[in-house]
């Protein structure tokens, strides 16, 4: 499938500190991966130089085929992004401020650009309200359709649900979810939730470098714990298995096991046997347990 | 670009009160000003006629009202730009600006377009006050035209030196301290050593007044677009090297 954004090997070093070092990340349409890590960690600096907001003193980003140092303003073209606050002068109206967003990223059809964006963020109703008047949650839908407005093939968004109320922050995932079809999109959050619902793939990071990256679907989970009625009597006969890497037992019919293959044909291939299964069960995700192994260096 | 850049300037500065009360103020002492002349002249011509002075309503009304409007304008357009770039800093706008296809100099020449033309109004409004004493006097036309083109240069140099300074801090305030005093010292400059020193000839106003006496100076206009283009230079630097010099 064709790359959308390739970064490899970004650096930035500023007063002799490195903000974020050794960050690489390629993405295809329809991937969504999420930067996790506490404030600071480099996440927004990440974001930044994947957006071109800021040059990296090391390493290349190449979106949709166009080198974002050699090739700047057709690669920025590709990319909307959200900041950490949405970009918005509070004494213009909603269709001022998506107006001049389609200037500045030079979409061509300004109004057939504007009425898009507006229809794909709910915003129909509050075009001619003043920002400053609308609520937070509103607020971050019209730095969402600003980012959207020229159409672009990757979405970086910084925070998009902080500070917003759960009704919102549901409300505004919704919306996120609904985009990521045909998009690539790289999304910063320290809520697991948004991550969790959002993203197919996490990259935490800690002291501005990638301390882990880990797919987040079940299906790519490579943990799944099991439960037979008659066990073999050695766990070699279930590392016999293709696709089995590892056996540990948890208690005398539990096993927990890393695969390497796709989980529903390895569910097949055990049930197959005279082993009785009871429950496989792919082990999801914890976020939060990843994030504190992260953070302390002892991640897998 | 810088079109757009431009015109979403001039709708924020008009969008808030501010703009139209500096506007208005601007133009109400302006007229205050130019009537208490009018008046003083008016009660000293008839001994100007006897004793044969030929200073004439140009010199003893229109001049010292232009020198007043060159100063409000230094006043004014720091005021109205001093959060040209120091907002955008304060909201962290400047991050979706950095991030967009628009290069620094576009952005910079852009916000300094839209600050200009903001006090087209303005200067508008004294040239055309000073042309109102056109019907009961023989001001010259091109005096009138000399003048708009000074204090259209004045108000782009001020315009400049406020849009790097704004480019410098998030604070406004701060911003608007650095360009008032930077034009102080340009203001000052006047006062000390001789016509013919470098100070002298850095000075704001030796090359502000002949546009009032009708003298169309290369030097003059070059001292201002110098001055302009240099601060925005400087503007455009910093603005570069808030993206990382990219």
């Amino acid at each position: 499938m064709h790359k959308l954004l390739q970064a490899h090997n970004l650096g930035r070093l500023d007063d002799k500190h490195w903000r974020l070092r050794h960050f690489s990340l390629t993405l295809q349409a329809g991937e969504t991966v999420g930067l996790l890590g506490l404030n600071g960690a480099g996440k927004s600096t990440a974001l930044a130089l994947l957006t071109g907001a800021l040059a990296a003193g090391e390493g290349t980003v190449e979106v949709a085929g166009y080198d974002l140092h050699q090739q700047g303003a057709k690669a920025r073209q590709q990319i909307g992004f959200l900041p950490e606050t949405p970009a918005l002068y509070p004494e213009l109206t909603v269709d001022e401020n998506l107006e001049f967003a389609a200037h500045l990223y030079q979409a061509g059809n300004v109004a057939q650009a504007c009425r898009l964006a507006k229809a794909r963020c709910d915003l129909d109703p509050v075009g001619s309200k003043l920002c400053r008047k609308l609520s937070k949650g509103f607020q971050q839908r019209v730095g969402i359709a600003q980012a959207l407005i020229h159409d672009p093939q990757i979405l970086v968004l910084d925070e998009p649900t902080a500070g917003l109320d759960p009704a919102q922050a549901a409300e505004l995932r919704e919306l996120i979810a609904g985009l990521a079809d045909d998009r690539a999109i790289v999304l910063a959050s320290h809520i697991l939730l948004d991550i969790e619902q959002l993203c197919r793939h996490v990259m935490i990071l800690h002291q501005g470098r990638v301390a882990l990256t880990r797919p987040l679907d079940q299906q790519a989970t490579h943990q799944v714990e099991l439960q037979l009625a008659r066990p073999p009597a050695t766990l070699e006969a279930l590392l016999q298995i293709p696709g089995i890497l590892s056996v540990q037992q948890l208690e005398e019919n539990r096993y927990l096991l890393d695969t390497s293959d796709n989980a529903n044909e390895l569910a097949q291939a055990i049930a197959c046997r005279d082993w009785g299964l009871r429950a496989y069960n792919p082990v999801t995700v914890d976020l939060q347990a990843l994030l504190n192994q992260a953070i302390q260096g002892t991640a897998p | 670009m810088i079109r757009h850049i431009a015109e979403r300037e001039l709708k924020g500065y008009f969008s808030t009160p501010l703009a139209w009360v500096l506007t208005a103020a601007g133009q109400l002492l302006l007229a205050w000003l130019l009537f208490m002349q009018l008046e003083i002249y008016l009660k000293i011509q008839p001994q100007l006629v006897a004793r044969g002075i030929p200073l004439g309503i140009w010199d003893l009304v229109m001049k010292p009202t232009l020198s007043y409007a060159g100063l409000l304008l230094m006043l004014l357009v720091p005021l109205l730009g001093m959060r040209t770039f120091s907002g955008e800093l304060q909201s962290r706008r400047i991050d979706l600006l950095l991030a967009s296809p628009a290069t620094p100099s576009q952005l910079v020449i852009g916000k300094w377009l839209g600050l200009v033309v903001a006090f087209v109004p303005l200067i508008g409004l004294i040239i055309l006050t000073c042309a109102t004493l056109q019907l009961g006097s023989g001001v010259d036309a091109g005096r009138l035209l000399t003048t708009l083109l000074g204090l259209l240069l004045l108000t782009a140099m001020c315009a400049a030196l406020v849009t790097w300074s704004s480019s410098l801090t998030r604070h406004a305030v701060i911003a608007a301290a650095l360009a008032y005093s930077g034009l102080l010292l340009m203001w000052l400059l006047d006062g000390n050593g001789s016509q013919d020193s470098l100070l002298s000839q850095l000075a704001l106003s030796s090359h502000l007044v002949p546009f009032f006496n009708g003298q169309l100076r290369l030097f003059d206009i070059w001292y201002f677009l110098a001055l302009s283009t240099f601060t925005l230079g400087l503007a455009v630097h910093r603005i570069w090297r808030l993206g990382g010099g990219r």
